[in-house]
């Protein structure tokens, strides 16, 4: 059976042929199975950020392959990778539309046929309000609220919750729990679990802290 | 006198309006900062004066304007998505490039349109012609409320918003530019056939300064807009919902604004304001209205900072 992801001498080179290059990932491997859920640990600086980047296909590579679900992705561009994989990061800021509203902003997350000149859906759906509603933020009762006015740990959590509306078959997960209380970050983290159980979701997770993630049925890569 | 200049500042502001809203849908949507509209502008006239005067229907004439100016806006998108250039860049160029091919277009520096029939040939009145153009800035200002409620619209103001977002979720966001730059350029020179049409000719340098001119009429139907919000708001409350009210209240503004600013105009040159001035004047008005709202945005920071 295929792997849902899997990496082969993966090297990154930032600032590549130039006295100030870095290499940020050297020769690196790594198989994750499908439904599967990997915790990518270790300091400041290791390269956990730059593999999710390059799996996601935002940075160039230098050498190596990626294959995704069995098919080389390595030369598809960061546009034709999301068809297989969403992110969430750790910057709050990068996964919503701030001017939008709640409501809006999941409308987004429905990206087929985008240029079409057809009313939005104006009201979330039962089910979409219902899976709000087990993220525990309270959201799913303000839809017409504008992102923008919500907090960076509210943001980071609708993230979140957005890049599971898409229902792709591997998300990348970076920090996503950096800016909640952690009350929250309790709560979010179980849902993060329950929604992938539900739709046999591949997570690949980057943490500081893989002990907080250690009860959850993970594997830990030390990076 | 006072009709009169009420009379005058209706006509121009109606038919400016359509260049105001291409300028809410590149700023203010899109976020681009699209100066390919002075170019547009004249594009849209003089493509418009140049088929009239060949015998073609006015109607068509008016279209033929508006899609050249599409094309323009296209031509902006182009230059900043494939060949890297920045927004500001781009725009300036397709502007310059667009004067020289103004004049290929027209042949001549101007082109007179007496004694050729008009969409406004037709109306004896000011009142008729007025009447018609406020059916067709309504049907302008419907339209585009309906797409601001759209897919294609709401993925547009997203991508203007955060585009990287947006990118995340599988959309190719230079095709939203191209069309967002195509249909704002599209309606500046729809506005500038009107223009032409309506004042009998088209002139090489009759777009220089509009850019100024709709960003002007913009921000002063915008503080305008926001004043009927506020008392709006103390007499019904707020105007809640899932509609996008703000996008609404953005092409409201600059209908209403196209209008308060040709009303100013005409107070101005009433006063004695010289006609060379105008332009002195204008960029005066944008640059108070601009700084008035961030000085008030700063005054309101600090005010909540001290509670």
């Amino acid at each position: 059976m295929s792997a849902a992801i899997e990496i082969k001498e993966l090297t990154v080179v930032y600032n590549d042929h130039s006295p100030a290059a870095i290499t940020a990932l050297d020769h690196v491997s790594l198989r994750v199975e499908k439904g599967e859920a990997v915790v990518i640990s270790g300091g400041n600086g290791t390269g956990k950020t730059t593999l999710l980047r390059a799996i996601a296909g935002t940075i160039p590579i230098r050498s190596g392959e990626i294959w995704l679900d069995g098919v080389n992705v390595t030369h598809w561009s960061a546009r034709k990778r999301t068809r297989l994989l969403g992110m969430v990061y750790q910057d709050t800021m990068l996964g919503t539309c701030p001017g939008l509203s709640i409501q809006e902003n999941f409308q987004l997350t429905d990206s087929q046929r985008w240029w079409l000149p057809v009313p939005y859906q104006l009201h979330l759906s039962e089910a979409q309000i219902a899976r709000m509603a087990q993220a525990g933020l309270g959201l799913e009762n303000r839809p017409a609220t504008l992102v923008g006015s919500l907090s960076g740990g509210q943001r980071q959590a609708m993230a979140l919750c957005m890049a599971f509306e898409q229902q792709k078959p591997l998300l990348l997960l970076d920090e996503f729990t950096s800016a909640l209380d952690e009350h929250t970050k309790h709560r979010l983290l179980q849902y993060t679990f329950e929604q992938a159980g539900r739709q046999a979701t591949t997570l690949l997770i980057v943490s500081h802290r893989p002990e907080e993630l250690i009860t959850l049925n993970t594997r830990i890569v030390k990076f | 006198m006072g009709t009169v200049i009420i009379d005058t500042a209706l006509q121009q502001g109606l038919l400016y309006a359509p260049a105001v809203f291409g300028v809410v849908i590149s700023f203010r949507l899109l976020n681009f900062p699209d100066l390919t509209v002075d170019g547009s502008f004249t594009l849209g006239g003089a493509v418009s004066a140049r088929l009239l005067s060949a015998g073609h229907a006015p109607l068509a004439a008016l279209l033929w304007g508006a899609a050249a100016g599409a094309l323009a806006g296209i031509a902006t998108a182009l230059l900043n998505r494939k060949l890297g250039i920045s927004k500001i860049l781009s725009g300036i160029l397709v502007m310059l490039i667009l004067y020289s091919l103004n004049l290929r277009v027209m042949d001549r520096a101007n082109i007179s349109l007496l004694g050729t029939t008009t969409l406004f040939s037709s109306f004896s009145s000011n009142n008729g012609l007025n009447g018609f153009l406020a059916i067709v800035d309504g049907v302008l200002l419907l339209l585009l409320c309906y797409g601001a409620i759209t897919r294609a619209g709401l993925f547009l103001r997203a991508t203007g918003d955060n585009e990287f977002m947006v990118q995340g979720q599988g959309v190719n966001t230079d095709w939203v530019c191209l069309a967002g730059l195509g249909l704002a350029n599209a309606l500046v020179a729809l506005s500038g056939g009107l223009v032409a049409q309506a004042q009998g000719f088209a002139d090489v340098s009759m777009g220089t300064g509009i850019i100024i001119t709709t960003l002007a009429a913009l921000i002063i139907g915008e503080s305008f807009a926001d004043l009927l919000q506020a008392i709006g708001r103390k007499l019904w409350g707020r105007a809640t919902g899932v509609l996008p009210w703000p996008v609404f209240n953005e092409f409201f503004a600059a209908l209403l604004g196209a209008f308060l600013y040709f009303l100013i105009v005409a107070i101005c040159l009433q006063l004695g304001l010289a006609q060379t001035d105008l332009k002195l004047a204008t960029g005066l008005m944008v640059i108070a209205g601009i700084a008035l709202r961030f000085k008030r945005a700063a005054s309101e920071t600090y005010q909540r900072s001290k509670l």
